[in-house]
């Protein structure tokens, strides 16, 4: 890929993709070194789009398979009692000046982030939820109703749903 | 409408100067491979006027042609069957089928009929097929509007997921490797499908089950639960625990789902009430440690399911371990601080 093609779709989605990576993996540090591995891969594979809606698409699904990646490869951790497990890593606890909206989706288990993320951020169905993660639609409508409940417990009102 | 979902992610954003910075990471690593790239196409380059001249010292001399780096690197000698865990539960030889352009085969596959993992090996026959293969990457495979390589489960009725990576240490301009897993809680099932790109076409086969790795098991008497609330009307009956995964069965009167609460505990919620009915779930080892039943657990990932909401047989969790375990080394399950023992 051209160099300044590269440019021009970093600029254009790095946002994007950054906040998609966020979302799922809880962390700046991680966040950005996914957004790089995920241009990377871009620029190596060099797809031809035929539109914006394919590169965005494209960024997406990358991006969310190699967060998954990510999330699978923690390593093995052995417990010899209940006091010694920790509490989640690799989220950041800084949580100053954060939206409280956006605190309360950062509490969500990783499945439910992600289908949070995708049906409310990126308007995705269902349908095209479950097929990007491979599962069913109805798990996913399970995930998204529990992610909403949980939502709607911690900050109070009318949400989504 | 309500955005607030929306305005809240978009509140996650990068600054320049971190911009600045990723995109010259990303430059330079780029370039980096470019180089990589092209060294590696110098000494083809450098080996093929040097094969002309040594097949024709060959064929002068009479004398038998040595094969090139290019087509013996990363040659791959098993993946599945190289674990002694469970090498001798993996089938080899699958299945195989070919367009004339290139060759399918099911190299390796293992299962304990909820999670199943293969190798499935692309072999290019002639140019097309090189030209072809070096287009089928696993990022282009997620795509499932245009190719698609995974696995399913064919008869199962609780969802499930699969996954593809790439084992790219192993691929030449001639071969391909990538791994398959396939994941379902709910046992028993007989058949899986696999659904699998060629040059032309998509195509899928039905693949049975013969052989699995062994499973045990951990009935749980229901008479040994005190039930304290009133609305306590869930518990666990039956453990199965294999190599690859492990499942937790159980009985439910209300509607319930497991889930990850704030402070990173497993919990199984009732939808009608907002009780934990199950605080602590883990597998116990024969030195007394203990492996923490929770898809945010090192080693494992998460599957959940309810079968049915009218149904009482429910599936708590069911979780696969990314490598396999040693199951002779579990002896039981602790729930909620109370221990049950394997069946011998």
């Amino acid at each position: 890929m051209r160099p300044e093609r590269a440019e021009e779709l970093f600029r254009k989605y790095a946002d994007g993709v950054y906040r998609q990576c966020f979302v799922i993996l809880g962390n700046e540090k991680d966040s950005e070194d996914a957004v790089q591995e995920v241009f990377l891969r871009l620029i190596r594979s060099d797809p031809a789009f035929a539109d914006e809606r394919g590169e965005r698409a494209w960024l997406i699904v990358t991006a969310c398979n190699y967060c998954k990646s990510q999330l699978r490869r923690s390593k093995y951790r052995v417990c010899s009692s209940i006091e010694e497990i920790p509490e989640n890593t690799g989220v950041d606890n800084d949580v100053s000046g954060r939206d409280e909206v956006l605190d309360a989706i950062m509490s969500l288990p990783p499945a439910q982030k992600e289908a949070v993320y995708l049906r409310y951020y990126e308007d995705m169905s269902a349908e095209n939820i479950a097929k990007l993660t491979g599962t069913s639609a109805s798990t996913v409508r399970s995930r998204l109703h529990f992610a909403i409940r949980k939502l709607r417990k911690l900050l109070g009102g009318d949400f989504y749903g | 409408m309500d955005n607030r979902i929306k305005k809240a992610i978009n509140t996650v954003e990068l600054t320049e100067e971190q911009k600045s910075r990723m995109f010259d990471d990303i430059s330079r690593r780029s370039s980096q491979d470019e180089e990589a790239f092209h060294m590696t196409d110098k000494r083809r380059m450098f080996k093929k006027p040097l094969r002309v001249a040594l097949i024709a010292a060959v064929i002068g001399c009479m004398l038998i042609a040595t094969v090139f780096a290019e087509e013996i690197s990363g040659y791959f000698s098993g993946l599945l069957t190289r674990d002694s865990i469970v090498s001798e539960s993996v089938a080899t030889g699958v299945f195989s089928d070919t367009d004339g352009h290139v060759e399918m085969s099911v190299e390796e596959l293992m299962t304990d009929r909820a999670v199943i993992r293969s190798v499935v090996r692309y072999h290019a026959l002639d140019d097309e097929g090189q030209t072809w293969l070096a287009g089928l990457k696993e990022e282009k495979l997620y795509d499932l509007s245009a190719q698609h390589l995974f696995m399913v489960w064919s008869d199962k009725t609780t969802s499930g997921s699969w996954n593809i990576d790439e084992l790219s240490e192993y691929r030449t301009i001639s071969d391909a490797y990538f791994c398959l897993t396939a994941d379902c809680a709910g046992r028993n099932a007989e058949t899986v499908e696999l659904r699998y790109p060629m040059t032309a076409e998509n195509r899928e086969t039905a693949l049975d089950m013969i052989k699995t790795v062994p499973t045990k098991v951990c009935e749980i008497n229901p008479d040994r639960f005190t039930f304290t609330e009133e609305n306590y009307s869930f518990y666990p009956t039956e453990v199965e625990l294999s190599p690859l995964s492990v499942s937790v069965y159980g009985k439910q009167e209300g509607i319930a789902y497991f889930e990850k609460s704030d402070n990173g505990w497993s919990s199984f919620m009732l939808i009608d009430g907002e009780t934990d009915v199950v605080s602590s779930l883990y597998l116990v080892r024969d030195d007394g440690t203990k492996l923490e039943l929770s898809g945010f657990a090192s080693g494992l990932r998460q599957q959940s399911y309810s079968q049915s909401y009218e149904s009482d047989d429910y599936i708590f969790c069911h979780l696969s371990f990314v490598q396999p375990v040693d199951i002779t080394e579990y002896t039981g399950i602790e729930f909620n601080g109370e221990y049950f023992p394997f069946d011998k």
